[in-house]
């Protein structure tokens, strides 16, 4: 089983600590959604989680090692990170695009195997883009884009995956299926972490949820227990009905922005 | 696949009838029954004389040269996702300039033939360490670092041709400045090809993280791409292979900024796949250039530079136009 730990990671810029002591255990199964509101520290977390950012003080291990004693292609097969709004630089096709996302295990030359091709064109047809393999990826609308991209960090088939707001820009059937797709990687035994502001979406399929204000980590654990209308209060300074956290059937209504005004 | 191969074949049929050509022109014809026969007798011939130390080193020079900044130019609008991006960008060609000029200019090169690229070639690497030491550390920093660079090393030239001792050193300064592959011999070439093939193995070397970097730096580097590695290797690299022939031939531009747009739609945009074609039309563009300069019927003879200059401007054009177009 894989596991992902951060012990009291911190990250500071211009004196300020973007992330503050953050300790978390995870492991493979979990679908964790990271919530907060903009500027909780989300992005940077997931960054240092994935190594791509050395933090100040604390460390982060995969499996018991630290993430900057694994080799940099080794980390590259074992872990996918998603940014947030990612971009193509070049009109590159769909279907290259996504291959990108094997050059960890490519062989040292030569193009791509066919094996590896075929794992493509599945992963394409995983995200509803098979009919779109040769386009022009700066040609793809915003939330197309968004599923090449997620088709680009599963194609690897990568035991953590770490994703920064893979629901940006979705439409609701596309942003189900994305989530869905999320779960079911937990469900076959990977991690999955990502940031989340769609928390209706977040009560039904993450398993876990944890929750970040201002750098800390106020609450982590399973979503049914800590996904709360306390914790959205305390948080989001929203007021929120929350039912059924954890299972197919719970809701989230925002009720109003500030404490007690309406109703 | 097969359209692919297509062109592959296209392009090497147009670089061989591009250095024939360059081989068979200039101002005297050479008749090849004569070049045939001189070719096995024991005293060259005049017209073997010609082809052997005057047109054949020009013409390696230009594909080399050529090849280069096509390669280089590749390499960086690739490593700074630009297609603004050439070879001068990181001052490497204007740390050759002045350090060529400065030979000129103290008289070393008079003293000593081979001073100029000598003295070229240190430049280049003087401008390329004061790019990295300063540039260290991102894209945009090294973009930077470059142009300082480059503003340094010209205000030098400028000083160099203000200060000039005689006219006469001034003119030699700027007939050199202006870049041509002409009249140069295979002692100078000799000297700057070592340079050049660790330079081009550097530059294909960024291949791979080249191509990861059409996701950007951050998923770039999450799949495994050393990005320090790959800046470090694509400045060395142009500091090493533009900076040796830019010492050999003086500034040559255009050709590093429109080899790799002329063959990035044939390849489909893949970085990588843009090198190697992106040099053979470097090399293609800067024979027929040099052919051509010495067609082109002018009192003096046409340097390479402003022909590429003057041929490479309605590309410009053509780019900006292209880019109102598509984009939104």
């Amino acid at each position: 089983m894989t596991r992902l730990a951060a012990d009291r990671v911190t990250v500071r810029r211009g004196g300020k600590a973007i992330v503050d002591a953050v300790s978390l255990a995870l492991e493979g199964g979990q679908f964790v959604a990271l919530i907060g509101p903009n500027g909780a520290g989300k992005s940077t977390l997931l960054s240092a989680l994935a190594g791509l950012l050395a933090p100040e003080s604390g460390t982060v291990s995969l499996d018991g090692v630290p993430l900057a004693r694994i080799e940099r292609r080794a980390l590259a097969r074992s872990r996918a990170y998603l940014p947030q709004g990612p971009r193509a630089e070049w009109p590159v096709s769909v279907e290259r695009l996504v291959a990108l996302g094997l050059t960890p295990r490519l062989p040292a030359f030569g193009g791509l195997p066919d094996a590896m091709r075929k794992r493509v064109a599945e992963v394409l047809a995983q995200v509803d883009l098979a009919a779109h393999r040769d386009q022009p990826v700066t040609t793809l609308s915003g939330g197309e884009l968004a599923r090449a991209m997620l088709a680009r960090a599963l194609v690897g088939d990568p035991a953590v995956l770490l994703a920064d707001e893979p629901l940006a820009g979705l439409d609701p059937r596309h942003a189900l299926g994305s989530v869905a797709r999320l779960r079911g990687l937990a469900d076959q035994g990977k991690l999955v972490v990502a940031a989340i502001h769609e928390l209706p979406l977040a009560a039904r399929y993450a398993t876990h949820v944890a929750a970040l204000h201002q750098g800390r980590l106020v609450a982590f654990g399973p979503t049914a227990r800590t996904l709360t209308a306390a914790l959205l209060r305390s948080v989001f300074d929203v007021d929120a009905r929350v039912a059924a956290a954890g299972t197919p059937a719970a809701t989230v209504d925002f009720t109003s922005p500030v404490a007690g005004e309406c109703e | 696949m097969v359209r692919r191969r297509g062109w592959l074949a296209l392009g090497l049929a147009l670089l061989l009838a591009a250095t024939l050509l360059s081989l068979a022109i200039g101002r005297v014809w050479l008749d090849p029954r004569v070049l045939l026969a001189s070719a096995f007798a024991p005293e060259p011939s005049l017209a073997w004389l010609i082809l052997s130390e005057v047109r054949a080193p020009r013409t390696v020079l230009a594909l080399v040269s050529g090849a280069t900044l096509g390669l280089a130019g590749a390499a960086l609008q690739g490593l700074l996702r630009n297609p603004l991006a050439e070879p001068g960008l990181l001052g490497v060609s204007a740390g050759a300039s002045l350090g060529a000029v400065l030979a000129i200019y103290f008289g070393f090169s008079t003293a000593f033939a081979l001073a100029t690229p000598v003295c070229g070639i240190a430049g280049a690497f003087v401008a390329a360490a004061i790019t990295l030491t300063v540039g260290r550390g991102g894209t945009l920093t090294m973009i930077l670092a470059g142009a300082a660079v480059s503003g340094v090393m010209g205000a030098g030239l400028s000083l160099a041709l203000n200060l000039a001792p005689s006219p006469y050193a001034a003119y030699e300064i700027t007939t050199w400045l202006l870049g041509s592959v002409a009249d140069r011999d295979w002692q100078a070439i000799l000297l700057a090809a070592p340079f050049i093939a660790v330079g081009w193995l550097c530059l294909l070397l960024t291949a791979r993280d080249l191509d990861v970097l059409t996701l950007g730096e951050a998923q770039a580097e999450s799949l495994g791409a050393d990005l320090a590695r790959t800046r470090l290797l694509a400045l060395a690299g142009t500091a090493m292979a533009v900076g040796a022939a830019t010492a050999v031939t003086g500034a040559i531009g255009f050709i590093g900024l429109l080899a790799p747009h002329l063959v990035r739609p044939f390849v489909g945009h893949q970085p990588s796949r843009v090198l190697l074609p992106a040099a053979l039309f470097g090399a293609i563009l800067l024979v027929l250039c040099d052919v051509a300069s010495r067609f082109i019927p002018t009192a003096l003879e046409l340097k390479l530079g402003v022909l590429t200059s003057l041929a490479g401007t309605p590309f410009f054009f053509w780019l900006v136009l292209r880019l109102r177009r598509t984009s939104p």
